[in-house]
């Protein structure tokens, strides 16, 4: 079970089902007219379609088999709310027959009320549904994109082209603010999103044994190749993003590491253990997923506000 | 903070380039100084260690072209990048109308623009100034140079608000007059709004 999921998550699954249950009953006790029902099988093909995009929404990154999961998971509560409502009206209009019970409650109003309630009560569950792995072509495309970025901007840089000679003898054309700026707008928010994703990444045992001090070394360290992959927990990552600096206790590493490669801090002391270790940023950051540098859209401050024709210039020679 | 003189004509502005330690302010400063037309410019008042480290502050007045009948002028300055000057680096800040954060784009530098710009929200905000009202964009420094982190992670880093950024290669001069015309024109136009609403 993830630590995402709390006593709190649970508390609000369960209150949302009793909740569920109890308005669902009361909406299948109103007679609703006959052109408010509609066939089951539309009614099913519309509800797995918004519980389909409502998994996708809410992970994105997901993979196929944990999205057919979620909505597995969706109908299923679905269909307990449905049922519960059911034998609930089954005792409290005297019905003998379940059918008719359970047809009084997959009519449009109760329908609605079981899928919404089933959307809530599902959603603390989301994050148990698993992601796509984080695929080695995802690699080195920071470093691409950053290369090809560096190459524009310096090519355009050449000679200044972008400049108004002011009080000189020649004119250079004016730049143009739109083309150039890597990103425009601002927005008023400085805090980063919280990116919630599973999953690790590898960094080589010889970059990661080159941060503890050589004492640590294991004597099995010669056994493993210098590029030996080493699992590295995302969620321990991401939350230090902004920071610049991944850091992690030694103990932490020690637990990472290929048997026999590590001496545990513990045997030489106590305060060791918790020693922090700045794991490679530089090895780091092109194998995470794109989302997880990604920031709120922009909403620009008005200083930002700028119309084109407010060009300015300077004098170049 | 900005003055206007009506009677000479003048309008006066304050660019600070701001960043870690050996990012290129000074940098920027000496390249835009070496290529802008005498007449158009002040001499560059450098204090500088022998190992080319600002000691205090670099200064550079500038003019920039004719805006509606008035001259207008930037005083650029440098803050001293290293942590230790952090009481000249707030002096500096008094009265700014623009900044230019510089950052350096090197892997091993990352922490330390997070760090100075932290350090920038915080000068700021001890003369009530902050980032929402003080326009400012960001120079992504040393693109040339082989171990770089990627834009999308400075942007993620360094620039979460998103505002203009723009890489650049200040030893070259690429980039350098671009930064300046960016914040530049958001200065104006901040002016320009603040004039409107009677706030200047």
């Amino acid at each position: 079970m993830r630590k995402d999921f709390t006593a709190i998550s649970a508390f609000s699954m369960a209150i949302s089902s009793v909740a569920a249950v109890v308005l669902c009953l009361q909406i299948a006790q109103i007679k609703s007219a006959p052109e408010w029902q509609i066939s089951g099988a539309t009614a099913w093909v519309v509800e797995v379609a918004i519980f389909g995009t409502a998994i996708y929404a809410w992970r994105r990154g997901i993979s196929l088999s944990g999205w057919i999961l979620g909505i597995a998971g969706l109908v299923l509560v679905r269909l307990i709310v449905a049922t519960t409502a059911a034998a609930g009206l089954m005792m409290a209009q005297n019905l003998r027959d379940f059918t008719e019970a359970l047809n009084r409650t997959s009519t449009l109003g109760p329908r609605i009320c079981s899928s919404l309630f089933a959307l809530m009560v599902f959603y603390p569950l989301r994050l148990l549904l698993p992601l796509k792995a984080v695929r080695k072509a995802d690699r080195g495309r920071f470093a691409r994109s950053a290369a090809a970025m560096g190459s524009s901007s310096a090519a355009a840089a050449e000679g200044d082209p972008a400049l108004l000679l002011v009080g000189g003898t020649e004119t250079i054309a004016v730049w143009d603010t739109r083309a150039r700026p890597a990103a425009a707008g601002g927005a008023d928010r400085t805090s980063h999103p919280v990116v919630d994703l599973d999953g690790t990444i590898e960094l080589p045992l010889r970059a990661l044994l080159a941060q503890i001090p050589s004492d640590l070394w294991g004597e099995s360290v010669s056994e493993y190749g210098e590029s030996h992959p080493v699992p590295v927990p995302l969620d321990v990552i991401l939350p230090q993003l902004k920071e610049a600096r991944i850091a992690v206790r030694l103990g932490a590493l020690h637990d990472w590491l290929p048997p026999g490669t590590m001496r545990s801090p513990l045997e030489s002391d106590l305060e060791r253990e918790a020693a922090l270790v700045l794991l490679p940023l530089e090895l780091i950051v092109p194998q995470l997923p794109p989302e997880a540098l990604e920031l709120p859209p922009p909403s620009p401050p008005s200083w930002a506000r700028v119309h084109d024709s407010d060009a300015v210039l300077f004098a170049t020679i | 903070m900005a003055s206007i003189n009506y009677a000479l004509k003048e309008i006066s502005c304050k660019i600070v380039y701001y960043g870690p330690g050996m990012c290129g302010k000074t940098t920027n400063l000496q390249y835009i100084h070496q290529h802008t037309a005498p007449d158009k410019r002040g001499n560059m008042v450098s204090l500088a260690t022998p190992g080319e480290r600002t000691l205090f502050f670099d200064f550079l007045p500038l003019e920039a072209a004719e805006i509606h009948g008035f001259r207008t002028k930037f005083q650029l300055y440098t803050v001293p990048g290293q942590v230790m000057y952090n009481s000249t680096r707030k002096l500096v800040l008094r009265g700014v109308d623009g900044v230019i954060f510089v950052c350096d784009s090197q892997w091993e530098k990352a922490r330390e623009n997070v760090e100075s710009f932290r350090n920038l929200i915080d000068n700021l905000a001890s003369y009530g100034y902050s980032l929402e009202t003080t326009p400012y964009i960001v120079q992504y420094n040393k693109r040339d140079l082989p171990n770089i982190a990627p834009v999308e992670y400075l942007q993620y880093v360094v620039n979460p608000r998103q505002v203009p950024s723009l890489e650049a290669i200040a030893i070259e001069g690429g980039g350098v007059f671009e930064s300046l015309n960016t914040i530049c024109v958001r200065v104006l136009a901040n002016l320009s709004r603040k004039q409107k609403a009677g706030v200047a």
